[in-house]
C-alpha cells in the first residue's frame, strides 16, 4: 500500500495552469527528489499534497484515506487529521521568531498530540541531539545561523512524526557553505528509512540521496527514474536541456 | 490663591482625566481588535457570481463583467467597518464629542445626563477605530509562512493566531501604541467641550477671576502622566526584547 498517492492534480491560478494532472505514488521508505527548472510547478505540487494549496483537480490518498476525491476536498475527520500524518520543511525556515528553540519544536506536540510537556522536551532533546544542535534549545531563531535554523525546523517537524516528511527548497535560502549541514541531516533521514520527497536544486545531492527522481517541466512529469536513469540514460529532450543548463553554472 | 489650594482643585480635575484615560483603554483596547477582525473579513457572500462568469455569452459587455466581478468581490463586513473607521479618523474628536453629548437628546429625545460616560463614549469609538488601524498593520506585518507553518504543524486557526500570531503582533504594535496612548493623555482635556470638569476647566475657572498662572500649571501634569507612561512603555519594548523577527 501506498503511504502517499496523487493522482491527476490540477491546479490553476485564473487561466494559468500550474499543475496539469500530477501523478505520483510513494512507498513507505521511498526517498523521492523533484527536480526541475523554476515555475515548473514543483512547490505548487509538494505544497498541494499537504494542504498549502487547494487543488482543482484530481486525488490525494494519504495512508489509504481519500482526502480530495476528483478535485473535492472530503469533509470527514479522518480526512482533515490524514494531512497531519505529513510533515514540511520549508525554504524560509519559518521558525516562530518568540519562541526559543525548544519550544519550537514542543509547541505543536503539546498543543496538538497532547504529549506532556516534560515527555515533549525529552523527546525535542533526542531530536535536537540528532540534528547536532542540543546546545541551543534556549537560543532563540535570530541568533541561529541558516543552516541551524533550517536543522531546527527539520527537528520540528520530525516531533510530530510525520509518515512523510516534505522539503520544499530546504537549502535555497543558505548561504553555499551553510547547505551541507542542512543536507547531512536529510540524508542522516534518508539513511534511517524515512519516506522523503524533497524538491530541490541540489543536483549532486539528489543524485546521491534519492532513489526515485522526477522531473518537472510546464506543470507536467516530464520524466522519471532511478538517478541513472535520469542523469546518464535519459530520453527526455527537456530533461537533457534543463541538466544541460544546470552543468554550466 | 495659594499654590496649595490650586493643586489641590486641579488636582481633582486631572482625576477626570485620568479616569477617562484608563477607562477608554480598558474598553478601546479590545473594541479596536474586533473592529481590526472586521476590517480584515474576507466574507464575500456573493462570491458564487464568479462560476457564471465564465458562462456568459461572448459578446456580453465589458463594463457588465467588471460590474459582476465587483460584485463578487464584493465584502460587506470589511465594507461597513473600513467606512466606519473612516468616519471616525476623518472627522474631529471634538466634533465626535458634541455628537455623542447632543444627539441622543436631539434626535432621540433622550438627553445624555452624564458628561463623563458621553466623553467616555466618544473617546472608546475614537481610540478604537485608530488602535483598529494598528493591530491590522500589526497583524499583516506576519508573514504567510507563519500561518502555514502553523497549519501544517496541525494547529487550529485559533492556537496559530493567539499562540503564533498574537504575540508577534504585541511586539510590533508596542511604540505605535504609545504614541497612540500617550496622544490619548492630552486628548482627555478635550473633554470640557461638553463641560466635563477635567482639569483645564478647572484651570479655567481660575483664569476667569483673572488669575492665569494655573493655567500653564496644568502642563506639570501631563508631563509627570506622559512621562510616567514613556518609562512603562520602554520597559515593556526592553522586556520584549528578547527575541527579533
Amino acid at each position: 500500500m501506498f503511504v502517499l498517492e496523487a493522482k491527476g492534480i490540477q491546479k490553476s491560478y485564473g487561466k494559468l495552469e500550474v499543475l496539469k494532472g500530477v501523478d505520483l505514488s510513494v512507498s513507505a521508505g521511498d526517498v523521492i527528489a523533484i527536480i526541475g527548472p523554476s515555475g515548473s510547478g514543483k512547490s505548487t505540487f509538494l505544497r498541494s499534497l499537504i494542504n498549502l494549496e487547494k487543488i482543482n483537480g484530481g486525488d490525494i490518498i494519504i495512508g489509504g484515506q481519500p482526502v480530495v476525491t476528483g478535485g473535492v476536498y472530503q469533509k470527514s475527520d479522518e480526512a482533515k487529521n490524514a494531512f497531519k500524518k505529513l510533515g514540511m520543511v520549508f525554504q524560509n525556515f519559518n521558525l516562530f521568531p518568540h519562541m526559543s528553540v525548544l519550544d519550537n519544536i514542543i509547541t505543536a506536540p503539546v498543543s496538538v498530540k497532547k504529549v506532556p510537556q516534560q515527555e515533549a522536551e525529552a523527546q525535542a532533546r533526542k531530536l535536537l541531539q540528532q540534528v547536532g544542535l542540543l546546545d541551543k534549545e534556549k537560543a532563540y531563531p535570530y541568533q541561529l545561523s541558516g543552516g541551524q535554523q533550517q536543522r531546527v525546523a527539520i527537528a520540528r517537524a520530525l516531533a510530530l512524526r510525520p509518515d512523510i516528511l516534505l522539503f520544499d527548497e530546504p537549502t535555497s535560502a543558505l548561504d553555499p557553505e551553510l547547505t551541507g549541514e542542512v543536507l547531512r541531516v536529510i540524508r542522516n533521514l534518508a539513511e534511517e528509512h524515512m519516506t522523503l520527497l524533497i524538491v530541490t536544486h541540489e543536483m549532486a545531492f539528489a543524485r546521491d540521496v534519492a532513489e526515485k527522481i522526477v522531473f518537472m517541466d510546464n506543470g507536467t512529469i516530464a520524466a522519471q527514474g532511478t538517478p541513472d536513469e535520469i542523469f546518464k540514460n535519459n530520453q527526455c529532450e527537456r530533461l537533457a536541456a534543463f541538466l544541460k543548463n544546470y552543468n554550466q553554472h | 490663591m495659594t499654590f496649595n489650594t490650586v493643586t489641590q482643585e486641579l488636582l481633582g480635575g486631572f482625576w477626570q482625566n485620568c479616569q477617562l484615560f484608563f477607562l477608554t483603554l480598558i474598553f478601546a483596547i479590545p473594541l479596536g481588535l474586533i473592529i481590526t477582525f472586521g476590517s480584515m473579513s474576507k466574507w464575500a457572500p456573493f462570491s458564487f457570481i464568479r462560476r457564471f462568469l465564465s458562462a456568459l455569452p461572448e459578446h456580453t459587455e465589458e463594463w457588465y463583467i467588471h460590474f459582476l466581478m465587483s460584485v463578487a468581490t464584493f465584502r460587506p463586513i470589511r465594507f461597513v467597518t473600513r467606512t466606519f473607521v473612516w468616519i471616525i479618523r476623518g472627522t474631529p474628536l471634538l466634533l465626535q464629542l458634541l455628537v455623542v453629548f447632543y444627539v441622543p437628546g436631539l434626535v432621540f429625545d433622550y438627553p445624555m445626563t452624564n458628561r463623563l460616560l458621553a466623553a467616555l463614549v466618544a473617546f472608546v469609538i475614537n481610540y478604537a477605530a485608530y488602535f483598529s488601524e494598528i493591530y491590522r498593520g500589526g497583524i499583516e506585518a506576519i508573514s504567510k509562512g507563519q500561518y502555514e507553518a502553523g497549519q501544517v504543524l496541525g494547529l487550529t486557526k485559533t492556537q496559530v493566531f493567539f499562540k503564533i500570531v498574537l504575540m508577534q503582533v504585541i511586539k510590533r504594535i508596542v511604540p505605535p501604541m504609545g504614541n497612540e496612548i500617550i496622544t490619548l493623555v492630552k486628548d482627555t482635556s478635550l473633554a470640557r467641550i461638553i463641560a466635563v470638569a477635567e482639569i483645564l476647566k478647572a484651570a479655567e475657572r481660575f483664569s476667569a477671576r483673572g488669575v492665569i498662572w494655573p493655567l500653564f500649571y496644568t502642563g506639570v501634569f501631563f508631563l509627570a502622566f506622559c512621562g510616567v507612561l514613556t518609562v512603562l512603555f520602554g520597559y515593556i519594548e526592553k522586556k520584549l526584547d528578547y527575541y527579533k523577527s
